[in-house]
């Protein structure tokens, strides 16, 4: 176990560095990235743009630049260019949506694909398998946004329904959190619950021809006990390890699209903002953040795959 | 055929001296250290004369696979040398590259040592491809290969999983063939076999053997099987040879209690064997990363002392050239002690004790 | 043969699934009884149809489509047809199976000791507790090691020999009256062998359990069985007690398997006996006799398939399937002065 935690730490630092150096170096070499030129606006004289960039250091040589802002980054103090503000402080009052989002979708997609999975599976090739296998492929092949889009016009716009869009704090009023994030949910949650349950289910056929299982029908177990003793179990675990990864990518702000249609103003929708501003500073924090999280996440899902099947040891 | 024990005065086919194959087995936190190794091969030394066969028999975890493997260069040894017609193996590139055309393999598992998206004529013309032959020669070849395995001509087209086992370790073996090699390795080549198909690849190989002036090594568990194809043969137990003598003399005086065990298990077709024969042998082979001291099979074996605890057998040459590593040896006398020797296959590691009556 | 007091009586069992390639006729009217305690042995290569029928008694032939007819009645209840209720109520308790690959058999991820008591609970209403303890018990009845330790490990931690114990415990754990084994150690090394079916055949002489058990040695036959059934081509060409067997082996099939059988106790022969061919397709097996098409004996009449039929009223328990009369099968059978089947050349497999 030691060296698992060791060697998963190193490669988090590893991950951490290149990712970072990468991400800087990339607005580097994006043409119109100079952020002083930004910063001082349309009409602004290159006097004004050459100030505002010894100021802010940007005529430094790159690598100190980067440490520069790396030095910020960890001592909490980075201010985004465009607008002035920690970055730090912005990515933690979003945070409260795109955890929220992450939550309910996850759980919603969770509990979602493997129902569907099982019934796609108990009866393959049948009606209800074909019917549902056309519905999965349907929300995996819809782009998100369109999903999104027409949820939202359907139940905000022509109905009003529910809330059109934005974010209330759990705290503040439960009820309305709960109507402004049940859209969000249900747009981001059909994709994943469609390819969760074609996993789910192509896991359960393929558990079925096992010899164990055979092997669990000549000792007596009914059809019911054989499928949530021995087939389940089996199936799922690969559905653990996957969905420990999505929701990690999704809380990591991955789901931009989600976040910026509705208005969420979580950490996805201020990286796709940043981006739109080539702000450097919030997108090497985030990616960055990202980037642990992942790293961390993958870790223990790892580490929960090897609890939970014991073929595998956490040592390769 | 009249085989000898002792390095012949012609040059051997292929000479095995003091070979070893260890796998690491790794740990540690940061860096992979070698924590251990896993004895796959321990010291094994025998030769085996152009057109002969030897039998290498053994049960799981002998370290005859791994031997076979090393002697078509799947795998490199950890230490000792492979002499093919008095040429190092383990030299230079070119020369390892023509000495993989003289020693072939034939795998145990027909299924899958066959290319299921291939067909057959590509399966066997392979080796003939890469030896820059003309289309025609190679067609010529091909047709040729096949019927000398009992395949026809017009099996060329086929897949594998159209042929049945039988059939499919026929293509294995024709796939052998096809580069003219002086030496073919067998991997339990009829253990996946039905009884009836496994006497007619038998047969064949004997055959094959005969046409093509062909040296075996025939590695399989069965001392049955074994026993039709071998002039020689060698019995293993965790890595290391324990006994070695020509074919029959094997079966009718083991020498080494191993090798009586597993004779004595074998179940034979005979009522007249039958009524309450105890298990030969109790117990299980040891893990190889972690061999007992002295003799490896002392602990299963009823005949064990001290000194089998403590020292390690030398391979003792008997003067009929019957080769055995035990201190207690079953089926001597005491002139057979006599003209005991100490053999120059024995494992550079084994004690110098002399074996004993009882 | 009288239907009184048989454990297992099967008539006219057969066993058909829809291919690709069209219907498989697996198993072709199989007729014959099992006794109390007895050892039985079902001989045959791949293909003649002994692993389909075994299985196909408690109901689970790997093929899903299995078309099953015929009748086999254990015990009184009638399993062909049986709902499946019934059958499960059956299986793990009356009839035990032993399958071949002790490894694939086991769930990977469960503990040993807790699959086990899986069984035991299925069928009597123990307490979890009392039905790993039972578990434990048994694991050290079959020859494991520190059992109580161990049943907390899972298969991939034992050793082949040791998983086959397993399967033998789990067998035994609700004292079946029947147990099928399956060529329970084709898997394992010989000195392993002979261990297991030592031990197995012991425990079913002091339980009373009758064993079925499917192989293609004929020297585990000779060890263990008391009565032997013989199948080629889903069907049996012979059945016998063991010492009938071997002493007078009426089918030219059966000659051919005992004469091909490499020899350790014999002098060294020059050249191994075949069976020359390859079995018959079971989508367009051969009319007549199944055999006939490998049989250097054959002659006309093997295009009639020939009955199951006793060949002499001394005898009325071995039968076979083959027209020869039975002072032309004894003169026939000798080959090089043992039991074989006549070669012709070997004909290039079709």
């Amino acid at each position: 176990m030691t060296r698992f935690v060791v060697r998963r730490s190193l490669q988090a630092l590893i991950v951490l560095a290149l990712v970072s150096v990468f991400t800087f170096l990339i607005f580097q070499v994006i043409p119109n990235g100079s952020p002083a030129a930004r910063m001082a606006g349309r009409t602004a004289s290159p006097a004004q743009i050459a100030a505002i960039a010894r100021s802010w250091g940007f005529n430094r040589p790159i690598y100190i630049q980067y440490l520069h802002m790396m030095d910020k980054i960890f001592t909490g103090s980075v201010i985004s260019y465009s607008q002035q503000i920690n970055v730090l402080d912005q990515i933690k009052r979003g945070l409260p949506a795109t955890i929220s989002l992450a939550a309910g979708a996850g759980v919603i997609w969770l509990a979602l694909g493997i129902l569907i999975g099982l019934l796609s599976a108990i009866r393959p090739g049948r009606l209800l398998d074909n019917t549902l296998g056309f519905l999965a492929l349907t929300s995996i092949s819809a782009p998100v946004f369109v999903i999104g889009a027409v949820l939202l016009y359907a139940l905000a716009y022509r109905t009003s329904v529910l809330p059109s869009g934005g974010y209330v704090p759990l705290t503040d009023n439960p009820w309305q959190w709960f109507e402004h994030m049940l859209l969000p949910w249900v747009s981001l949650s059909l994709p994943f619950i469609g390819f969760y349950s074609r996993v789910l289910r192509g896991n359960i056929l393929d558990a079925k021809h096992e010899d164990y299982v055979r092997m669990a029908r000549a000792k007596g177990l009914s059809g019911r006990r054989v499928l949530t003793r021995h087939v389940l179990r089996n199936s799922l675990i690969p559905i653990m390890a996957l969905w420990g990864l999505d929701f990690a990518g999704v809380v990591g702000g991955g789901a931009i699209l989600i976040e910026s249609i509705f208005d969420l103003n979580g950490v996805g929708q201020y990286a796709a903002e940043s981006i739109k501003t080539l702000d450097v500073p919030p997108i090497m924090v985030i990616v960055m953040y990202t980037a642990v999280l992942v790293v961390v996440v993958a870790a223990l899902v790892d580490i929960l795959y090897a609890y939970l099947d014991p073929r595998i040891s956490l040592n390769d | 055929m009249n085989a000898q024990l002792q390095a012949p005065t012609e040059q051997p086919l292929l000479s095995v001296e003091h070979l070893k194959l260890y796998f690491p087995v790794k740990s540690g936190i940061v860096v992979d250290r070698v924590a251990g190794w896993v004895r796959a091969v321990d010291d094994v030394s025998f030769t085996l004369g152009e057109q002969e066969t030897l039998g290498l028999v053994g049960e799981s975890g002998c370290g005859k696979t791994t031997l076979a493997r090393c002697l078509v260069q799947l795998l490199s040894p950890t230490s000792g040398t492979i002499r093919f017609r008095g040429d190092e193996l383990t030299s230079n590139r070119s020369q390892r590259r023509l000495l993989k055309r003289q020693i072939q393999m034939v795998f145990q598992d027909p299924q899958a040592s066959l290319n299921p998206r291939k067909r057959v004529g590509q399966i066997v013309s392979a080796g003939l491809r890469l030896g820059g032959l003309k289309r025609a020669e190679i067609e010529t070849e091909l047709r040729g290969l096949l019927t000398d395995v009992g395949l026809s001509a017009e099996h060329v087209q086929r897949f594998p999983h159209e042929f049945s086992g039988g059939q499919r370790q026929r293509v294995g073996v024709a796939r052998a063939l096809a580069v003219r090699p002086s030496l073919i390795v067998l991997d339990e080549p009829v253990s996946a076999l039905d009884v009836s198909v496994q006497s007619q690849v038998i047969n064949l190989l004997s055959d094959l053997q005969d046409e093509f002036r062909l040296g075996y090594i025939f590695v399989a568990h069965d001392l049955a099987v074994v026993r039709h194809v071998s002039d020689r043969i060698a019995v293993m137990y965790l890595g290391k040879v324990v006994e070695l003598s020509a074919g029959d003399e094997l079966y009718r005086r083991p020498i080494h209690p191993y090798t009586a065990a597993l004779l004595e298990a074998i179940p034979v077709p005979d009522l007249a064997r039958r009524s309450g024969r105890a298990a030969p042998v109790r117990g299980e082979p040891p893990n190889p990363i972690d061999p007992p001291a002295g003799c490896r099979f002392h602990p299963r074996c009823p005949r064990a002392s001290d000194v089998c605890r403590a020292v390690e057998p030398q391979l003792t040459q008997y003067p009929s050239g019957h080769l055995a590593a035990c201190h207690h040896p079953l089926n001597v006398e005491s002139s057979d002690l006599a003209g005991a020797v100490r053999s120059p296959l024995s494992p550079l590691e084994a004690g110098a004790a002399a074996p004993t009556l009882a | 043969m009288s239907g009184a007091g048989h454990l297992l009586q099967v008539e006219d069992l057969s066993v058909s699934f829809e291919t690709e390639g069209g219907t498989v006729h697996a198993v072709d009217a199989v007729s014959f009884v099992a006794d109390a305690g007895e050892i039985l042995c079902v001989v045959g290569e791949s293909g003649s149809g002994k692993s389909v029928m075994t299985s196909s008694l408690i109901g689970l032939t790997r093929a899903e489509n299995a078309t099953i007819s015929g009748r086999a009645t254990f015990d009184g209840v009638e399993l062909v047809g049986a709902p499946e209720r019934t059958l499960e109520r059956i299986r793990g308790a009356q009839v035990a199976l032993i399958p071949q690959d002790p490894m694939s058999a086991l769930d990977p991820v469960l503990r040993i000791g807790h699959q086990i008591a899986e069984q035991i609970r299925v069928h009597t209403s123990v307490s979890r507790r009392a039905a790993e303890e039972q578990a434990v018990a048994l694991m050290e009845r079959v020859g494991i090691p520190q059992a109580r330790t161990r049943s907390r490990a899972f298969v991939h931690e034992f050793s082949g020999g040791m998983r086959q114990r397993i399967m033998i415990a789990m067998a035994l754990s609700c004292r079946p009256k029947l147990i099928v084994a399956d060529e329970p150690t084709t898997a394992l090394d010989v000195t392993i062998q002979a261990q297991i079916l030592h031990e197995l055949a012991g425990l079913c002489h002091e339980t009373g359990t009758a064993l079925i058990l499917v192989t293609h040695d004929f020297g585990v036959v000779a060890e263990l069985a008391d009565r032997v059934i013989v199948m080629y081509g889903g069907r049996i060409v012979e059945q016998a007690a063991v010492a009938e067997l071997f002493d007078d082996p009426q089918h030219p099939y059966t000659w051919g398997l005992l004469g091909s059988v490499p020899r350790v106790d014999r002098p060294r022969a020059k050249r191994l006996p075949t069976i020359s061919g390859a079995p018959p397709s079971l989508i367009r097996p051969p009319a007549g006799c199944h055999f006939a098409p490998r049989c250097p004996h054959a002659f006309e009449r093997c295009g009639e398939v020939p009955p199951l039929a006793a060949h002499s009223r001394e005898r009325p328990e071995h039968r076979d399937r083959c027209w020869l009369d039975v002072a032309e099968k004894r003169r026939r059978r000798v080959v090089g002065g043992d039991i074989g089947l006549a070669g012709g050349k070997e004909t290039i497999v079709a």
